[in-house]
């Protein structure tokens, strides 16, 4: 029960609020004996209602939480109803051939989608380019099925129609029971599937793979290097999002016993769009409530004014963009729940209140050493001795012809610490997204562990162990700092690992006290700290730091450099990039220099210093 | 008989290429200056249509009713950009949606306002003739025309100074507005050349199709196909090099299998192209250029840098 709970309520320890356990309640009560008082045209109408129901929550789903936006789902709903249709004319209208064709609809859309979503997705391209192509298969689709009148575009024994579609389908059969309009069954699976729906998917969402999903529309690139594979997530997403909007074509069909282009059509491509920006894309419950306000809405204008019913869908869904982007119903949901969850925030703020303020990072550091070497010790899975743990050898890479790097060698052994430094431009952070394989190399072989990586997408060296700090912080601002150490990756596919490590992590930088605390509200220096945990959390047995104390005072880079010390003393190997030469001298590693691409010189820290022509770089003399 | 098929399919190519490139031309010079996807373009060009027509009846010349509707589109494209689209710079998707409502908005309020359809411009009745086949001369016009357009496109872009402001903006709008370029003014200034050139396709395509409310729509699903293959990264070279790809790709198969297949041939090159160019065809090619002047500027450093 408990379990329920926590996955209904939001995220961030929000609790189920009154409002929604209320409405919920009343809601469902209404539904239920709402057929006692209604006539069969009611009923049927209410059942029209909810059929786009699972269209818009996958939507929100897809847009709302992982950030990408489709025009396509309407093409999914159409592809599911004409192969069901197709399906069941050709193989009868009893209990198999119904149950089976919606298993072949819901399959074919799946595929279609995979397929498509395969190309979109795994190009990596802009942002724009999904939207702009969906919509192209809608009016590709429209197009298609507007042309095919006459008797040569027929499947087997059904004949798709044209603009008259295709007429008399049979509903689902179950066990003798029809599921067709004006039933009561129909009525409460509609109605109660919805609903069900909507709390499932929010189960969903509020699980740690929903939080992957959300991490990846707010910061597509630092989710991909906490080990996940974004491409096969953002594929599988839009998967389930078009069999959803399958599931709305079927219900559908079962429902008007027709469908026809138009339902594929630029204006009903609009409905599911509109319904999730004014219910607010962000929240399930609210696309559901706005998808059924807004869909009798449209119903009522359809029936007493035509044409305007599509003008004013224009007007609203302008007019929502302009003046409440996150949606009518989410933003007086929000109202509503604030009214009733200020008092519970008091409470909490008293709680933090009592709490020593760790704010001061430098009185918090002490006694952090040895949880340091507890977390490397759980870094570093294989340890002993001083074998090379990556072995790069001949890197080149170069971008639009630009020689970032050229022939560039690098050894590093576990437990080591190793400094790269360098002007600007010289490569470093180039050398370090070959390691890490945000870019492919152009040239030459990259062994970690006795193993060939250079050929593997990033995620998988992230699973490999090799993990990345940005070098510009980049951390989910919304999310909680234990929030933030769920979403790591792990090779035993837990996420983020136990509740001890995690709180190891933290305190080991001070910032224990703050778990529960948004990440925005860090100071700088804590942000940094926090994406160093960010990228322990995937337990690496190679950490690439980019710049680590960019912007921190010297008492907070003092504090890094011990830390990072404590780090390798557990066996994890770091690579550190750093203009800021006392912190080199701080931790004290084997420096290699890179100039104009090339490794200019390597040894030790006093070595380099004393050697003129690193000096010369260094100082820009000619 | 061969001339009979080369000229058909020329003639086909010139129409197909004209068609995809005056249906987006407009629309990936306001993907590349303002990086956004104006999804009322075909609303933008159904207007420059209907004006087209209307001030034809009213007795204007059929040239400068061509005239009109340019100046009229690109009031209209000033407008929008900015009393909404100006307010979704940071936004991306959100421009979309909301030019997707205003889409909506003109479409419809087009329909109840002026009813379903309006009367089309007759054909300009210019023939001629290659091998067995007559051609209309008015398609051939619209290939000309396209091509013009892109000249002047290039003339603005890299001739005159407004233009090389833009081209800054495009490539980086930050450090545009530090030296002093009205970065504001010229994403207006795109959109209202955007707009101008959705209503002129509208104009030149009025004599050619029925006009009602949504044929916006049989240019849209064509000009993002063609702006997704092009890119926006450089107007001219996405525009060209996109409608050319586009057309020898779409002309065999629309000749031999019909417009439906045609158009997803068109869908199915699309998806294939940003798996391989993901910028699209513009930014493949900035790709291919600064590779190829690196490698002569490293050719250059080292002669230079060779003992003498």
């Amino acid at each position: 029960m408990s379990v329920v709970r926590r996955l209904l309520a939001g995220r961030r320890g929000a609790r189920i609020s009154g409002p929604f356990v209320l409405g919920l309640g009343t809601a469902l009560v209404l539904v239920l004996i709402y057929p006692l008082v209604a006539s069969r045209f009611a009923m049927t109408n209410v059942v029209f209602f909810f059929l786009f129901v699972p269209m818009t929550l996958g939507l929100s789903l897809l847009w709302g939480h992982c950030g990408t936006l489709s025009f396509g789902q309407v093409a999914f709903f159409g592809i599911a109803g004409y192969v069901y249709a197709i399906f069941t004319i050709n193989f009868g209208d009893s209990t198999v051939p119904t149950m089976l064709g919606a298993l072949a609809a819901l399959g074919v859309t799946a595929i279609v989608a995979a397929v498509f979503g395969f190309f979109v997705f795994y190009g990596q391209v802009s942002a724009w380019i999904a939207p702009v192509l969906t919509l192209a298969l809608t009016l590709i689709l429209e197009l298609f099925l507007g042309q095919t009148a006459g008797y040569e575009w027929r499947v087997g024994r059904a004949l798709l129609g044209g603009f008259n579609g295709i007429n008399n389908i049979a509903p689902l059969q179950v066990d003798g029971i029809k599921l067709a309009s004006g039933t009561l069954s129909l009525y409460y699976v509609v109605v109660l599937g919805s609903v069900a729906l909507a709390l499932v998917i929010r189960a969903f969402v509020n699980s740690r793979w929903g939080a992957v999903i959300v991490a990846i529309r707010e910061d597509t690139e630092r989710t991909r290097m906490l080990g996940h594979d974004v491409n096969l997530i953002q594929v599988v997403v839009f998967v389930v999002a078009a069999v959803l909007a399958g599931l709305s074509g079927l219900i559908y069909v079962w429902w008007g016993n027709f469908i026809d282009p138009s339902s594929v059509g630029m204006i009903n491509a609009t409905l599911p769009v509109i319904y999730t920006v004014v219910g607010g894309k962000e929240s399930l419950v609210a696309t559901m409530l706005s998808t059924a306000t807004l869909a009798f809405l449209g119903d009522f204008l359809a029936a007493h004014g035509g044409w305007y019913a599509v003008l004013l869908n224009g007007i609203l869904l302008l007019a929502v963009m302009l003046f409440c982007p996150r949606g009518i119903f989410l933003t007086i949901g929000e109202r509503l729940t604030n009214a009733f969850a200020r008092e519970i925030q008091i409470r909490d703020q008293r709680v933090t209140a009592e709490t020593p303020s760790t704010r001061s990072s430098v009185a918090a550091f002490d006694g952090s050493a040895a949880s340091a070497a507890e977390v490397a010790q759980v870094s570093a899975t294989a340890r002993g001795g001083s074998r090379a743990l990556l072995e790069a050898r001949g890197i080149s890479k170069s971008f639009g012809g630009i020689a970032a790097i050229s022939d560039v060698s690098l050894s590093v052994r576990e437990g080591e610490l190793r400094c790269l430094i360098g002007p600007n431009g010289a490569g470093k952070s180039t050398l370090f997204n070959v390691i890490t394989g945000r870019f492919l190399s152009d040239k030459g072989s990259i062994v970690f562990d006795g193993k060939e990586i250079s050929h593997l997408p990033a995620y998988r060296r992230v699973r490999e162990g090799i993990s990345m700090k940005f070098q510009t912080t980049r951390i989910y601002g919304g999310l909680t700092l234990a929030e933030h150490l769920e979403l790591a990756y792990r090779p035993d596919g837990e996420v983020g690992g136990g509740p001890q490590t995690r709180s190891w992590m933290l305190s080991m930088f001070g910032l224990a006290s703050h778990l529960n605390e948004r990440a925005a509200n860090l100071t700088h220096a804590q942000k940094q700290w926090l994406e160093i945990s960010l990228a322990l959390a995937t337990r690496p047995r190679l950490l690439l730091l980019d710049e680590p104390t960019a912007g921190m005072i010297p008492g907070e880079t003092r504090q890094t450099a011990e830390f990072i010390k404590e780090l390798t003393r557990g066996g994890l190997a770091v690579i550190v990039v750093e203009h800021d030469m006392e912190f080199i001298r701080q931790i004290a590693g084997q420096v290699t220099v890179l100039h104009q691409g090339r490794v200019f010189a390597e040894g030790p820290l006093s070595w380099i210093e004393d050697h003129e022509e690193v000096r010369r770089i260094y100082l820009g003399e000619r | 008989m061969i001339i009979d098929l080369v000229g058909n399919l020329l003639y086909q190519f010139a129409d197909n290429m004209a068609f995809l490139l005056l249906s987006s031309l407009g629309l990936i010079i306001i993907l590349g200056v303002l990086n956004i996807i104006n999804l009322a373009h075909g609303e933008l060009i159904m207007i420059g249509a209907y004006v087209a027509s209307m001030s034809y009846y009213a007795g204007v010349p059929l040239w400068l009713c061509f005239v009109l509707s340019v100046v009229t589109v690109s009031l209209v494209g000033v407008f929008l950009e900015r009393a909404v689209i100006s307010r979704f710079y940071e936004n991306r998707i959100g421009a979309m949606v909301a030019t997707w409502g205003i889409s909506l908005i003109i479409s419809q309020g087009t329909l109840i306002l002026l009813g379903p359809s309006m009367r089309p411009i007759p054909l300009p009745p210019w023939k001629f003739s290659i091998g067995a086949y007559s051609y209309s001369g008015y398609r051939v016009l619209l290939f000309v025309v396209a091509l013009m357009l892109v000249f002047v496109l290039w003339v603005f872009l890299y001739r005159i100074r407004v233009g090389v402001f833009t081209r800054a903006t495009m490539q980086d709008e930050e450090m545009a507005k530090g030296i002093g370029i009205n970065t504001v003014g010229i994403g207006t200034l795109a959109f209202a050349i955007g707009a101008g050139f959705a209503g002129l396709t509208g104009a030149l395509y009025a004599p050619t199709m029925s006009l009602v409310p949504l044929m916006g729509t049989v240019f849209t699903a064509m000009a993002f196909i063609t702006v997704v293959v092009g890119g926006g990264t450089n107007p001219i070279v996405g525009a060209l090099g996109s409608s050319a790809l586009l057309a020898a790709v779409a002309t065999p198969l629309t000749n031999w299998f019909g417009t439906f297949i045609g158009r997803v041939g068109l869908l199915i090159a699309a998806l294939l192209i940003i798996r391989v160019m993901p910028n699209g065809i513009s930014g493949f090619v900035r790709e291919l250029h600064a590779r190829r002047r690196a490698v002569e500027s490293r050719e250059g450093l080292e002669a230079a840098r060779a003992p003498r």
